[in-house]
């Protein structure tokens, strides 16, 4: 037995980077208002993907592909000796961890993939934002979280068995990580080819990849100064207009809500209704109120182009719901916020978009925008 | 455009403060001499409107006590809120300039909240006094 040098810095560090690096992306995807933290973690789990596919080249004899991924035979082998308690010694990867590593870095170039495209098509951000359609980007959202509860599940496994390989084989696995250094029995010291530019890359890459990210968080940072929900029109999208009279005649009474939440049939349902509105008589002169019919209409979910439309839309199926917040996706939305927060001085009523939401005047709802008063 | 939007804000303002300053600007000594003559008054008094503004009275139909406090509150120089939750800005010009500087918006209001009220409109006199107690707060 002696110890040797198994690890490279580079690759030690990419390690620990790419897990602490997931664990962050998968903790800020809990709340939609850590999505800028989410991204960046995101890139850099795509970042460290990214380059320890290069160095998988032009690393260290363990950290090359060609050091450790094995065949079907000698993984299968290897389980089997491992389910014995008794697995075969590697000095570096052995096979199965061959095998987790190539399914780990095609996870996360998935997720990066995906997780652009929900970033563009769902959440409008981005340089890409709007390029993906919506319906794309639901899609991919979904391949997105299948992806990353199999990456956490592959995370589990790889971390008990490490632990299996410290505590009964005290191989010093999790220290070599850290240290490089592990004893081994032998290696054999197969020469590799040095590939200096090739490893050039992978850290450029690597740069590359983090660079870009922060690029794509900060023009979503941008777009959000209330850019505000985009609506048909003119044969594209344009910014939703306010409407003076709707702001004057229902925001006196009632927070003047987003047209771009409820449908068309809604907004005729409550504009024909006035006389009777919620128990109170609302009516308008004739004038008034086909003005701002025409202009809920035309800014309705069914023509807004924003997160929240489409799904209170897809939410509600064929129903004509009269109040924003009994819609499934609001109550989605909104089930861990407590009657007491609703009650606060600042919020006081759950219909006050704006006390938790400052863009939604603007039909912007944005995840980084929100924020719960305190009081 | 919104510079415009913002001088246009400022110089409201202050002309509805230089106005309130002063009593009911010109449009609104005007509607103050419109409701004189439809009620037939030689003047207004604010104490009846103060009782105007108190008042409570039982709806008809919703069952419920309704009263101008029920949403401004007894004190008219205070923040309001409406029956759905949303505040209203203080009615009392002295807190509020802007208020009772647009006839047409005045209007729009007794309608409204006179039917909410008293499920009628108001009669002349009632409004007159209603407005000349709202410029008598200080």
């Amino acid at each position: 037995m002696k110890t040797e040098k198994i690890w490279d810095l580079p690759t030690r560090l990419f390690h620990w980077t790419f897990a602490a690096s997931f664990m962050t992306a998968f903790a800020a995807s809990t709340r939609e208002w850590f999505l800028d933290y989410h991204v960046m973690a995101g890139a850099l789990v795509l970042a460290g993907a990214s380059f320890r596919f290069l160095w998988g080249f032009s690393g260290n004899r363990n950290a090359r592909f060609s050091g450790f991924v094995r065949g079907w035979a000698e993984i299968k082998s290897f389980l089997t000796g491992f389910i014995r308690l008794n697995p075969a010694k590697y000095p570096g990867h052995n096979p199965a961890v061959g095998l987790a590593v190539i399914v780990m870095l095609a996870l996360a170039a998935v997720l990066g993939a995906t997780g652009v495209i929900v970033y563009s098509g769902e959440e409008m951000r981005g340089p890409l934002a709007g390029f993906f359609s919506f319906e794309t980007a639901e899609t991919a959202g979904l391949i997105h979280s299948v992806a990353a509860w199999s990456f956490l599940a592959l995370a589990g496994v790889h971390i008990a068995a490490a632990l299996l390989h410290d505590v009964i084989w005290k191989e010093g696995l999790i220290r070599s990580m850290l240290t490089g250094r592990k004893k081994v029995e032998s290696m054999e010291d197969a020469a590799v080819a040095e590939r200096p530019i090739l490893k050039k890359t992978a850290f450029v890459l690597f740069a590359f990849v983090a660079a870009s990210a922060a690029m794509l968080v900060a023009t979503g940072q941008q777009a959000s100064g209330h850019a505000g929900a985009l609506v048909e029109g003119n044969g594209g999208f344009k910014p939703l207009e306010k409407n003076i009279a709707y702001e004057e005649e229902c925001g006196s009474c009632h927070n003047a809500f987003s047209p771009t939440l409820l449908p068309a049939r809604s907004w005729e349902k409550v504009m024909a209704g006035l006389a009777e509105h919620f128990g109170d008589d609302a009516s308008l002169p004739d004038e008034t109120s086909s003005e701002i019919r025409a202009w809920l209409l035309a800014s309705s979910a069914e023509r807004a182009l924003s997160e929240p439309s489409k799904k209170i839309l897809s939410s509600i199926g064929e129903g004509a719901p009269l109040r924003i917040t009994e819609t499934a996706y609001w109550k989605e939305k909104h089930v861990d916020i407590g009657e007491e927060v609703y009650s606060r001085k600042s919020v006081t009523s759950r219909t006050n978009c704006a006390a938790c939401h400052p863009g939604s005047p603007w039909g912007s709802f944005e995840d980084r925008d929100i924020s719960v008063p305190k009081v | 455009m919104k510079t415009f939007k913002g001088l246009a804000t400022l110089a409201a303002v202050f002309f509805a403060g230089s106005v309130y300053a002063a009593g009911p600007n010109a449009q609104m000594s005007q509607v103050l001499d419109g409701l004189k003559k439809e009620a037939g008054a030689a003047s207004f008094s604010a104490e009846e409107g103060r009782k105007l503004y108190n008042a409570k009275r039982t709806h008809s139909q919703k069952k419920e006590e309704r009263s101008c406090t029920t949403c401004h509150t007894s004190n008219p120089a205070a923040s309001g809120k409406s029956t759905a939750g949303k505040v209203i800005e203080p009615l009392s010009p002295s807190a509020n300039p802007q208020r009772f500087t647009d006839p047409k918006k005045v209007e729009k209001w007794f309608k409204r909240n006179c039917e909410w009220v008293y499920e009628r409109e108001c009669t002349p006199k009632e409004k007159g006094d209603f407005i000349t107690y709202m410029m008598s707060l200080k």
